[in-house]
């Protein structure tokens, strides 16, 4: 083991981190210049391996550390050794290095001191004990000679001298752990006292122990006995239970067979409720379409058809008694008709008679007018020319006022003749204007009574009518289909109902929150519209199962008949997430896309018919196949389930029986009792499904009638709307000609006074010509009288004439006035006639004839085709009317059938299920006694399991008196087992385990005793041991002595040939007693003292004291050298040991170091030469700014440092 | 000229030899129970005095022959320690056979304590 590397940082001058390498391991060699650095060098390394930097102060401390510029708070120092023979333990935890490499260093600060070793944490006694291991110890004040301390070793008394001597041996060492040692024996002395009591204590323990042992023994003995005694009184007691249990179980089966049968019976009767109950329901669902809505349909429809019947009823009478009086006025008017007529003929023909009379008298008057004027004429003019002549005195005269008088009559003339072409002319105008008046009247005529205007208004009749028929049907059908609505809705009504029972049924079946998610499912699907493809249902709605294999499926099945089937796990994802937000509830889903079927099923052999694959019982959709064969696939139905058990188990397959019991591929067997009365889940679901449907189908329907009863309404309105039209339509046509007849009226009117007016401008015209005429004569007889001579006398014949004409003229004036007379008799005659006619008896007539042409023509007609349609109609309505009652009396009979059936039902159903309580109550009864049985069975068994354990408690019986008591009563038994019971309780405490715990304390006890044996033993090897080292520490501090002295002369010898030197040990003789007694661990020596001579081998002895510096150096050098021969140091260092030498010394000093460097390390510091002659390797200290650094140098080198700092010291 | 050597501490603490264990105690701080109960004092007693060369017949040969031809014997120092080891091995296993007693006891007494007693 050498030191290899020295890492030095922050220590006294080597303030920067210092390297020095590669060591030899034999002889190195430290140079540099005074105050260089050299010192703090081994300082350096001392400050690791030795003592002497122990319990630093503040102070001390800070002078270790660098001291300068640039503030360093820590100083390290790392020594690397070389350790390639393992002689160092490393501390325990720490790694070792490669190369063999060992690193300690100690790094001090200002508050801080550590160890490490390997960069590990150590503490300080780890680092000695690692260092001694390798045999250096660090209190050894000679491994590391520090500058000018050599001296001391020759200064030392020969007490240290000694001491140093038995260092080397390890006698300190081994003193301190003697004493150590002796305490600790001591120590152990007082608890073997400890141990001995103790021991004794537990020798007493077991003696009374032993004494258990005995007594449990005897107690084992009794109880061998009482054991026998119970297994026979147990064993008895079973068999009579066992008798017991076996007469318990057969009347128990007595009870079950015939509660079997009352269950049967219960089950029958279950049906009948539950068929009764459907049946009841199904007849309040009628009861309630047909009480309610259809009967009240009919009634209204039955009150609204008689309301219509009065109505036409009396609406024909009216019209009846119309007519009846429109036919009394108009035999009225026609006998009326017939007195006018009869009267206006008589009239008629009074005036013929009195016509032509009336005729001849007026042409009789007119002539006689005519002649009268003619003769009054001639007369007057007779006269006039007698008169008007007799002024005049001449013919001219005269002849000039005839000429005058001729002159204004032709005037007259003129004018009369305009007057007539005048009158002629408006005549002519009358008639034109009476023509056209005729054709318009034509016209008029035409337009009102044409064929074209009837025609229309028949038409329009017609469609009138038909519109008003389909009107009517329309109306009726609406009715029809409002009537099937309502009966829809009602219908509606019931299946909701019946949706929701199921659905409750369904939800009873399951848990909350899996109902709650169903319906939250179904709640989602609606409003986040997934199609129908995507969320199927349920998988208990999507399979059929038979009846027969209903159990099976909802054994097997279970909760999962509620998972939900849906296309892809993203819908699923979808609806989960929705359920998880509204908290709807909980869920399974089966996404069709993620389930995987396990196709390898084999199914056993279809030879064994007592099994068959559930799923070939079952019917589904192929699209949900998946999700069916996931939950049913692997199931066999089986008839006897151990059977069954045994295949499925073979199979790996699940085996069910038709009761439900099943067993899985594990083995293990579930069954039971199944309730039988409660309805399946699959028949639940069944019926949801079923209801749910129809539910949709009448909703669907109501639709559809609620669609058609809007088309219905649109067009009734439609109808409505063209019926008003075309009455309209009618209506103004009927005013319009109404119009034109006032029209045509107006127009007859004013023709009949144009008709006036041209009669009277006719007899106008008449007038004016006979006026003419006369006139013209006048004037004619004018033109006579001019040829007339003047004479104012009348010649003869003319007054002859004139007296003629005078007698004439009475005559005639006589005969006129008879006929003006009977004429004015006449006129009165035909003018009051004609005024009764034309006044009153024609307008009359006239009047009657319209009356009685309209009523018969139109009216007449009207009302009669009125009353034969409403005739009709009330017919029709009599009919419906008939029909409305028929229905209703059929509904009511079929309502009160019902209400009779419902009682009857109601009755059968109370009969049934008071029929069913009283089973039940047998039943119970039953179940009572069974209970008792089983209470009872159960007890006994009880009772046997408890024998049954006790003898099992009693174990193995002991050989001897087991067959002992078998022909012993029970009672001598009881005796028996009482008296040992009594002997058994005066050994109350006995230790059951007293025998066992004997052996095994007594085995611990060998054991114990057995070690203490061995621990005396121990001692006195102890002891041995103590006095044989205690002897061999005297043997070694003297044999080491003797090597030492022996080594110390020689070396000596060496340094100086001519002298002689000898160690001296000496005796401590006054403390031998002394150090006896205390079984000292001191030594028996003194000192040691050295005796030298320089110059002669014989004399001269001289002590220390009396040697110069340098021969004291050389003393001590060699008494170091020797010591290292005896117990070598892995390495040495030495700071110039050599100063006080002379270059003899020197030289020899070298020479020893080189021949022992081949054993240990030395690293010396010199400032001669001599060492660097025979050294390995060189290391120059630089101080530069304070710092020191380390350099490797060559010899030569060195041997020129040396020489030129020593030419220096010399200058 | 006799030599110790200096490598026997290093052989008695590595290898498996008589002494290891003794070794072991006078270094560690804490004892396993196996160790120290398996350990024959007297044996390994025998052991120290002969490999710390004072067996009679060793400290016989010694004297004249010279300990060049017998078994290099190990420092005293290294002497110390084992000695202190078989010494603490033996403390230990009078402490452990004290313990051991005292439990023994503790057990009996908690079965006489204890109602496994049985009366009738
Ligand atoms: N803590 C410190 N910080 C800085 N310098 C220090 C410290 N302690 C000592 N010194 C310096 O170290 C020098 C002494 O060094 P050292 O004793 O190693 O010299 P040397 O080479 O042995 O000289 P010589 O040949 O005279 O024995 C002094 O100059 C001193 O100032
Ligand atoms: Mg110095």
């Amino acid at each position: 083991m050498y030191i290899h590397r020295i890492v030095i940082k922050g220590f006294k001058t080597y303030r920067n981190e210092t390297v020095i390498d590669f060591f030899s391991p034999n002889y190195n060699i430290v140079i540099g210049s005074n105050g260089s650095g050299k010192s703090n060098f081994f300082a350096a390394i001392r400050f690791v391996l030795s003592d002497d930097y122990s319990n630093l102060k503040r102070e001390e401390r800070q002078g270790l550390i660098h001291q300068g510029s640039g503030s360093v708070m820590s100083a390290s120092v790392e020594i690397v050794f070389r350790d390639p023979g393992h002689r160092m333990i490393l501390p325990s935890g720490v790694v070792p290095r490669e190369n063999d490499e060992i690193f300690i260093r100690r790094t001090v600060g200002l508050k801080k001191d550590d160890y490490q070793v390997n960069d590990r944490n150590v503490t300080k006694s780890d680092v000695v004990r690692m260092l001694e291991s390798a045999g250096f110890s660090m209190s050894n004040p000679y491994n590391i000679v520090p500058q000018g301390r050599i001296i001391a070793v020759t200064n030392a008394k020969d007490k240290e001298r000694l001491q140093l001597l038995e260092d080397v041996v390890g006698a300190k060492s081994f003193e301190s752990k003697l004493r150590a040692s002796l305490k600790k024996m001591d120590e152990t002395e007082q608890k073997r006292k400890k141990i001995s009591e103790e021991m004794s204590e537990l020798n007493k323990k077991l003696g009374d122990m032993e004494e258990e042992r005995k007594e449990l023994e005897k107690f084992n003995a009794l109880e061998g006995k009482r054991k026998v005694l119970q297994f026979t009184l147990y064993d008895r007691e079973i068999n009579d239970i066992i008798n017991q249990i076996e007469g318990l179980d057969s009347e128990y089966n007595n009870i079950l067979a015939s509660s079997e049968e009352y269950l049967q019976q219960l089950n029958k009767r279950e049906t009948v409720v539950e068929e009764m109950t459907t049946i009841l329901q199904d007849i309040d669902a009628s009861l309630k379409l047909k009480g309610t809505t259809e009967l009240q349909q009919s009634k209204i429809k039955y009150q609204e058809l008689s309301n219509g019947l009065v109505d036409s009823q009396v609406k024909m009478k009216e019209i009846k008694s119309q007519l009846d009086s429109q036919t009394e006025q108009s035999k009225i008017d026609e006998k009326n008709l017939k007195i006018i007529a009869e009267a206006i003929k008589e009239k008629q023909s009074e005036l013929g008679k009195i016509l032509p009379r009336y005729e001849q008298l007026n042409q009789d008057e007119a002539k006689y007018k005519n002649e009268l004027f003619d003769l009054k004429q001639k007369q007057k003019e007779l006269m006039l020319k007698r008169g008007s002549y007799a002024r005049f005195k001449t013919k001219e005269e005269r002849n000039e006022w005839i000429h005058s008088e001729i002159e204004d009559l032709q005037e007259e003339l003129t004018n009369l003749e305009t007057t007539k072409i005048t009158l002629a002319e408006r005549r002519n105008e009358i008639q034109e204007e009476l023509k056209t008046y005729e054709e318009q009247i034509d016209e008029l005529l035409d337009s009102v009574q044409g064929p074209g205007v009837s025609a229309e208004l028949e038409d329009l009749k017609s469609e009138i009518e038909s519109l008003k028929s389909s009107y009517a049907d329309k109306f009726d059908e609406r009715k029809e289909l409002w009537r099937t609505e309502q009966k829809l809705q009602t219908v509606l009504e019931n299946m909701a109902d019946s949706v929701k029972r199921s659905e409750r049924a369904v939800n009873e079946s399951m848990s909350r929150s899996l109902a709650n998610g169903i319906a939250s499912v179904k709640e989602i699907t609606e409003k986040l519209n997934l199609p129908d493809d995507a969320v199927f249902g349920t998988l208990g709605e999507l399979i059929k199962v038979s009846e027969k294999y209903k159990r099976c499926a909802e054994v097997i099945g279970g909760n999962s008949l509620f998972n939900v089937v849906v296309d892809t796990e993203e819908t699923a994802t979808i609806i989960m997430n929705e359920l998880y937000h509204m908290k709807g509830g909980r869920v399974t889903f089966m996404p069709l896309n993620r389930i995987h079927v396990d196709n390898n099923i084999t199914y056993p052999p279809n030879e064994q018919a007592s099994c068959t694959p559930l799923i070939k019982k079952i019917k589904y959709d192929v699209r949900y196949e998946k999700a069916v064969k996931h939950i049913f696939g692997r199931t066999i139905v089986v008839k006897d389930l151990l059977e069954g058990s045994k295949i499925a188990k073979k199979l790996k397959l699940n085996a069910v029986t038709l009761d439900g019991d099943r067993a899985d591929k594990m083995g293990v067997l579930t069954g039971g009792y199944h309730d039988q009365h409660k309805k399946t889940r699959l028949d639940t679901l069944k019926e949801l499904k079923v209801s749910r449907q129809q539910h949709i189908r009448t909703s669907k329907e109501l639709e559809d009638v609620r669609e058609k009863l809007q088309v219905l309404d649109s067009e009734i309105d439609k109808l409505n709307d063209s019926i008003r039209k075309a009455t309209n339509n009618r209506e103004a046509i009927l005013t319009n000609i109404d119009s034109l007849n006032v029209k045509l009226n107006n127009l007859k009117n004013e023709k009949n006074l144009l008709e006036e007016s041209s009669s009277s401008s006719e007899n106008k015209l008449e007038r004016t010509e006979a006026y003419y005429l006369t006139t013209q004569t006048k004037l004619e007889a004018f033109r006579q009288d001019l040829d007339l001579p003047f004479d104012s006398e009348l010649s003869p014949k003319e007054k002859e004439e004139l007296e003629n004409i005078t007698t004439y003229l009475t005559e005639l004036t006589e005969n006129f006035e008879v006929t003006v007379e009977a004429l004015s008799g006449l006129t009165i005659q035909i003018d009051s006639l004609k005024a009764e006619l034309n006044s009153k008896l024609i307008p009359q007539e006239n009047e009657l004839k319209s009356k009685l042409s309209k009523n018969h023509d139109t009216h007449f007609n009207e009302l009669r085709g009125e009353l034969k349609a409403i005739a009709i109609e009330s017919q029709s309505l009599e009919d419906q009317v008939e029909l409305a009652r028929s229905e209703l009396e059929s509904l009511e009979k079929e309502i009160s059938k019902l209400n009779d059936e419902k009682v009857n039902s109601r009755k059968m159903l109370e009969k049934a299920n008071s029929q069913q309580r009283m089973i039940l109550k047998k039943l119970d009864a039953y179940q009572l006694d069974a209970e008792k049985f089983m209470i009872r069975k159960v007890a006994l068994s009880n009772r046997r399991e408890e024998l049954q354990i006790k003898m099992r408690e009693i174990g193995l019986l002991p050989e001897e008196g087991s067959g002992n008591f078998e022909n012993s009563t029970s009672s001598d038994l009881f005796q028996e087992l009482n008296s040992v019971n009594e002997e058994m309780s005066s050994l109350t405490n006995v230790n059951k385990r007293a025998s066992e715990n004997f052996r095994k304390f007594n085995e611990k006890k060998i054991e114990l005793n057995e070690r203490a044996a061995e621990l005396d033993d121990s001692k006195v090897s102890i002891q041995n041991l103590i006095e044989k080292l205690k002897q061999q520490k005297v043997t070694a501090v003297d044999s080491t002595f003797k090597k030492v002295s022996e080594n110390f002369s020689t070396v000596f010898e060496k340094l100086v040939p001519r002298g002689t030197a000898k160690l001296i040990i000496h005796r401590q003789e006054e403390n031998k007693t002394r150090s006896k007694d205390k079984n000292s661990t001191e030594s028996i020596y003194s000192g040691i003292s050295i005796s030298v001579s320089f110059n002669s081998k014989k004399n001269e002895q001289l002590h220390v004291e009396q040697l110069s510096g340098g021969q004291k150096t050389v003393c001590a050098i060699a008494l170091i050298l020797a010591i290292q021969m005896v117990d070598p140091a892995p390495f040495y260092l030495f700071d110039e040991i050599d100063a006080a030498l002379d270059k003899q010394y020197r030289a020899a000093v070298a020479d020893v170091i080189k021949s022992l460097s081949g054993n240990a390390q030395f690293i010396c510091t010199t400032f001669r030469t001599d060492m660097l002659q025979v050294a390995d390797k060189f290391f120059r200290v630089k101080y530069e700014n304070k710092i020191s650094t380390v350099v490797e140098v060559e010899r030569q080198e060195a041997i020129n440092f040396i020489r030129g700092n020593n030419k220096i010291q010399e200058v | 000229m006799s030599k110790t050597n200096p490598y026997t501490v290093v052989s008695l603490a590595t290898s498996s030899g008589p002494l290891a264990q003794v070794w072991l105690a006078a270094n560690m701080s804490n004892l396993p129970r196996g160790t120290v109960l398996q350990t024959s004092i007297s044996k390994s007693a025998n052991e120290i005095a002969k490999v710390s060369g004072c067996t009679e017949d060793d400290m016989e040969g010694s004297e004249e022959n010279g300990s060049n031809n017998t078994v290099e014997h190990i420092a005293l120092r290294t002497s110390g320690e084992l000695l202190h080891g078989i010494v603490r091995v033996y403390s230990k296993q009078a402490a452990f056979l004290l313990s051991d007693i005292k439990d023994t006891l503790i057990k009996i007494s908690s079965l006489f304590k204890s109602n496994q007693r049985i009366s009738v």
